[in-house]
């Protein structure tokens, strides 16, 4: 039973970062890349007194995703994904050297990631990661 | 619950010696202690961070 949650994560300030799930979809099954139209993320810097005060972090809002390069047909499982035994379907790597993301210290950045379905009678899917720079 | 119910009659209740009947609670109690609901959300079931 999957329920909405924040993953929680430590980051380097101004450094990159590699997020990866097993993301599942309303039958509750591990989603497959087929499965899938489109999908994007956005990143946001939480304001230390109030999660509702949050700043949207230029040039990382409504990102579109290549979903060949994030997203996989069956479960993978190698040395990374330590979280257990059964693999990850979903990669993707937050490159600073790209574009500056975490750029302050002790803060709480929030990765929103919506993926699409086929599907177009059902909602989007979303996962959220919750990082905090050091 | 009766309303000449002794003090035993509630304490038998609470041990669940006798229940207590629907028709003495109101209706309101007898929803909100229906069976829980389900709430399945699509999302990560697992998630792992690198950094």
């Amino acid at each position: 039973m999957t329920q909405a949650k924040n993953f929680y994560g430590t980051v380097f300030t101004e450094g990159s970062a590699m997020l990866m799930a097993r993301v599942v979809g309303y039958s509750g099954e591990v989603l497959h890349r087929y499965e899938l139209e489109s999908a994007a993320y956005s990143i946001y810097r939480l304001d230390i007194t109030s999660d509702d005060q949050r700043v949207p972090l230029p040039g990382h809002q409504d990102v579109a995703l290549d979903l060949d390069d994030v997203f996989f047909d069956s479960l993978q499982n190698d040395e990374t994904w330590t979280a257990d035994d059964e693999g990850f379907n979903f990669r993707h790597v937050l490159d600073n050297m790209r574009s500056e993301i975490f750029s302050l210290s002790h803060r709480f950045y929030q990765v929103e990631y919506v993926f699409y379905t086929r599907n177009s009678s059902r909602p989007p899917i979303r996962v959220q990661f919750r990082l905090f720079s050091v | 619950m009766n309303r000449n119910a002794t003090f035993f009659d509630w304490f038998r209740a609470l041990l669940g010696w006798r229940s207590v009947q629907n028709a003495e609670v109101p209706t309101e109690l007898r929803v909100k202690s229906s069976p829980a609901g389900v709430v399945f959300v699509p999302t990560a079931v697992r998630a792992v961070v690198h950094s």
